[in-house]
């Protein structure tokens, strides 16, 4: 997985710390480049003031008063060493060292260690005085200067540090900002799937708002399709039972004239086509999980069921019972009344007086149907809920007629479990659903 | 016994028209929801088979406009759209029993029948009042001393509206409009013809005449 926020954090972060670097470098080394020339042109003007002050004959001297008092202080960090031929004049402030320095032509500057290993600016200058040549070296102690400039470097760099950190903890929020729409946009769309909403709200924020619009035409696309799939399915039922039923009611009309055979035949393969529709019809009605569509309540499609199952076994007088919870799940109530409706219709076949319904929620969806009839035998139950064995293949009016509750349970992942029921005595059908409703 | 039949099929509205012709009823058909829908507001039917899928109007519209000027008509639903929740929806909008097609016009026949009985309070596998018994399927009755006879067609569907109505007082009004087709020749002094056709076979204290008012059938007293 990429992440965002590790992805801006160390590019923005890496590049303004090259640069803060280069910036930090660049101005410790310009300050102290800066600082070294001016002390550099104050010497130079204490060189030509040394030179006013200085008499070559009849015995090399300086004027002291031609320098500042500075000079005179023992190691105060001005110094100066005047060679007038073989004389050298030292500074009081240089006590018994000397400046050891080259004589070269003209003027240079050079670092050296100083009486007490301070880090010294030099200034040589060579000039000609009545004949006599005369160096002069004048040095200033780099060391307090240097100090300031790296206290300086310092607090520069805590600075540029403190004002990288700002910057990542500031680009860290503003990513974790800028990304908290898609975070509800995460949160609406898992409430699409649990069938809550249909549509994602459309006040979202402008970079994101393009995004929700896709996914609202997609789910609108998604439900209309599933809509019109539907219906197409349902009139395609209507256009083939009609005639199908008129095929029968033909077949079966004694006074037509068709021998046995082909009356039997005829009512033979149009019970197949019955069938087959059926079959095929019930199964694309599922919508299976992923669909969103109208919740299913038990308080209210129970009783709904219990009371259609009811009058269509009326001659039966059946005792239907339910205990369900007073709560929605959110799947496709149409999947949930075919599965229900196939297990009382099955149940009510074969109970004697009884039927109960259990819905619970304790975890997922929880259906159970049971009976008071004859039950299945364990060998029949067994051949039954072995695996690869197709329900719907049995011979109509044997078997159960589970193949459409079968395909719904798996279209929604759950699992389907037969058995004999404790309470009734007869078939117990118990359907669970991993719904995260 | 009166029945509309509202389907928009030609061929099966005419198959379902014979059959229950044949079955003893007087059968009126409408061919659309909007005639459908007027018949039974108007028409004093015993029972309803409704298709859904109807042209003009669908057929819970239609059902539930009966439903809601209060008419109790015992109502079949005769449709292919079976799947649970158009059958939960069936039921919701008011209808008694839902068949789904393709079907066999034995067990359109039996449900039929079966309503006929439970609407008018006796529930029970036959038609039967103290020792008459009906039998539908032959069109014959049973009396108390065993002895069965044949009834022609129009016997069977009186005696069977009188049965299904025992203790209730019919006028001969009444009885022409369950017991004749809507265009027959409705002559309701034919009415005391069969009447008295049917004394000859159940014994004359059965029918009870109410001058002026019209016919009691019932278990004679002691």
């Amino acid at each position: 997985m990429i992440s965002l926020q590790r992805r801006l954090g160390l590019g923005i972060g890496a590049g303004l710390a090259l640069v803060l670097l280069a910036v930090w470098v660049a101005v410790g080394w310009s300050t102290l480049h800066m600082s070294e020339e001016y002390v550099a042109s104050r010497l130079e003007h204490d060189a030509e003031n040394l030179l006013a002050g200085l008499r070559v004959k009849p015995k090399p001297s300086i004027n002291a008063e031609s320098v500042g008092t500075v000079y005179r202080r023992p190691h105060s960090g001005h110094y100066y060493t005047v060679t007038v031929g073989d004389t050298t004049l030292h500074s009081r402030s240089l006590w018994d060292d000397t400046l050891q320095v080259a004589d070269r032509d003209g003027s240079y500057t050079v670092r050296l260690a100083g009486p007490q290993g301070q880090p010294l600016l030099v200034y040589v200058r060579r000039y000609e005085r009545d004949g006599q040549r005369v160096l002069i070296a004048v040095a200033e102690d780099l060391g307090p200067m240097e100090t300031t400039i790296d206290e300086f470097q310092n607090a520069l760099g805590f600075i540029f540090v403190a004002a990288l950190v700002l910057v990542l903890v500031g680009t860290r929020l503003g990513i974790r900002r800028g990304l908290a729409p898609l975070d509800g946009l995460r949160h609406e769309v898992e409430r699409v799937e649990r069938g809550e909403t249909a549509q994602l709200p459309a006040d979202a924020p402008t970079e994101v708002a393009p995004l929700v619009d896709a996914l609202n035409r997609l789910l609108r696309l998604t439900a209309q399709r599933l809509a019109r799939s539907r219906s197409a399915l349902g009139d395609l039922a209507h256009a083939l039972k009609t005639p199908l039923a008129l095929i029968v009611h033909t077949a079966e009309d004694r006074d037509s004239a068709m021998d046995e055979v082909t009356r039997a035949r005829l009512l033979k393969e149009a019970e197949r086509i019955r069938e087959l529709v059926n079959r095929e019809l019930a199964r694309a009605r599922v919508a299976g999980a992923a669909s969103p569509g109208q919740h299913f309540r038990p308080e209210e499609d129970v009783p709904a069921l219990a009371n259609v199952v009811r009058r269509l076994y009326a001659e039966r007088g059946l005792s239907i019972t339910w205990s369900v919870p007073a709560r929605s799940f959110a799947v496709d109530r149409e999947d949930m009344l075919e599965m229900l409706g196939n297990l009382l219709d099955n149940a009510a076949k074969w109970a004697r007086s009884r039927v109960h319904v259990t819905v619970d929620d304790a975890p997922g969806l929880h259906l159970v149907v049971e009976d008071d009839g004859p039950g299945c035998p364990p060998e029949k139950l067994d051949a039954i809920t072995r695996r690869g064995v197709r329900l719907d293949e049995e011979t109509p009016g044997t078997g159960l007629g589970l193949s459409i509750v079968r395909t719904i349970v798996s279209d929604y992942g759950g699992s389907l479990e037969l058995g004999r029921s404790d309470t009734l005595g007869g078939l117990r059908v118990a359907a669970r659903f991993p719904t995260h409703a | 016994m009166r029945v509309l039949v509202v389907e928009d099929e030609s061929g099966l509205r005419a198959n379902l028209k014979q059959a229950l012709k044949a079955a003893g009823y007087v059968v009126d058909v409408a061919d659309n929801g909007v005639d459908g829908e007027a018949l039974g507001h108007v028409e004093p039917y015993d029972a309803i088979v409704l298709d859904l899928g109807l042209p003009r109007r669908s057929g819970l519209d239609v059902l539930r406009s009966w439903r809601a000027q209060g008419n109790p008509v015992p109502v079949i639903i005769l449709t292919a759209r079976d799947a649970w929740n158009e059958k939960v929806a069936g039921f919701q909008a008011g209808c008694d029993d839902y068949l789904a097609k393709p079907f066999h016009m034995e067990e359109l026949l039996a449900r039929l029948s079966a309503l006929l009985r439970r609407a008018s309070g006796r529930p029970g596998q036959e038609v039967a009042v103290g020792d008459i018994a009906l039998d539908e399927e032959r069109q014959t009755v049973t009396t108390a001393d065993g002895t069965t006879h044949a009834l022609t067609g129009t016997e069977f569907r009186l005696l069977r509206y009188f049965m299904l109505n025992a203790g209730k007082l019919l006028s001969k009004s009444r009885l022409t409009d369950h017991v004749y087709e809507y265009d027959d020749d409705r002559d309701s002094n034919v009415i005391e013809v069969y009447v008295n056709r049917l004394r000859q076979k159940l014994g004359r204290e059965w029918i009870e005449t109410r001058r002026g008012q019209g016919y009691i059938f019932r278990k004679p007293g002691p």
